[in-house]
């Protein structure tokens, strides 16, 4: 992957955490080494999560006074997804899911985009697949990709096939693209299977995500590629 | 206390001052809009809660 590649990926993240408008936004920092722009992101990440914290942790706290059915209500008419995101590490794993069970798909969808899962990783592993499934594609749908790929690493493998058969060719490849943890990225491909990355990186071009297929070919493993590469010359 | 948003974190180091500036207004500013949400929001919410339950929860929340 060349640093400017990896640059203008963790651009697009950074751009995502921000609330910009589109990695556009950020074609500035493409000339900034990607550890610098993790780095900050990371700080600005702990700056947004720690701010308010007193409060936030009490809100939390009075949330065991109440039913969930009504905790859901106030989350998406009062609270919205920014701030049920933040609150969302902060209460008990069980309970956090069956709020959630009582939220719309789309609602989640939008406070998934803006929860950090590290900060929630029992919350996120005890949803139900069905559910991950419905809000993966309603994610997908609005664009979120950044936020995504956060999720990747959290999921169990037939959670992860279950979003990978339901998601577009381009949805993959654009979460690929600026996943957390890219080291995974040969095992994600494994589950998408040799046929449909071949397809995957055949179509790229047409989708204007070029860029996003070397950089997918490239964090495929040695075994994939020359895999790839007698598929092509076959 | 002072809030941890008081210390902003530095920019990129690579960044030039101009560009680092644009950012910092940036992360200002997402900082700001998530202080908005929370104080507005929590006060909203406080009609969902029904009756006999809102002495308690603005007891937990120290209102």
């Amino acid at each position: 992957m060349s640093a400017a590649t990896e640059s203008r990926a963790e651009a697009a993240k950074l751009a995502r955490l921000l609330g910009l408008d589109g990695p556009e936004s950020l074609t500035y920092v493409h000339q900034v080494p990607a550890s610098e722009l993790r780095d900050y992101r990371e700080a600005v990440t702990e700056l947004l999560y720690d701010d308010d914290q007193a409060l936030l942790q009490r809100t939390a706290d009075a949330a065991r006074l109440l039913p969930a059915h009504t905790l859901a209500t106030m989350g998406e008419h009062a609270l919205g997804p920014l701030i049920c995101a933040r609150l969302t590490g902060l209460l008990d794993p069980d309970r956090a899911v069956e709020i959630s069970g009582h939220f719309p798909i789309d609602f989640l969808a939008q406070l998934s985009a803006e929860l950090d899962p590290r900060r929630a990783v029992d919350v996120v592993t005890s949803m139900p697949g069905d559910r991950v499934l419905e809000i993966a594609v309603a994610m997908a749908a609005a664009g979120e990709h950044v936020a995504m790929g956060r999720f990747v690493a959290h999921l169990d493998e037939g959670t992860l096939a279950g979003c990978i058969e339901e998601l577009t060719d381009e949805d993959l490849l654009r979460i690929a693209f600026v996943l957390e943890g890219k080291e995974r990225l040969d095992e994600v491909f494994e589950l998408v299977g040799l046929e449909r990355t071949q397809r995957i990186l055949d179509g790229a071009e047409s989708m204007g995500l070029g860029e996003e297929a070397l950089d997918l070919r490239d964090h495929l493993n040695a075994r994939q590629r020359k895999q790839l590469r007698r598929r092509a010359g076959g | 206390m002072p809030r941890p948003a008081d210390q902003l974190p530095d920019p990129p180091a690579s960044l030039d001052s101009e560009r680092a500036a644009e950012l910092t207004v940036h992360t200002k500013a997402a900082l700001r809009r998530q202080r908005r949400e929370l104080a507005t929001s929590v006060d909203k919410a406080f009609k969902h809660i029904p009756w006999p339950l809102r002495g308690a929860v603005r007891r937990v929340l120290g209102a």
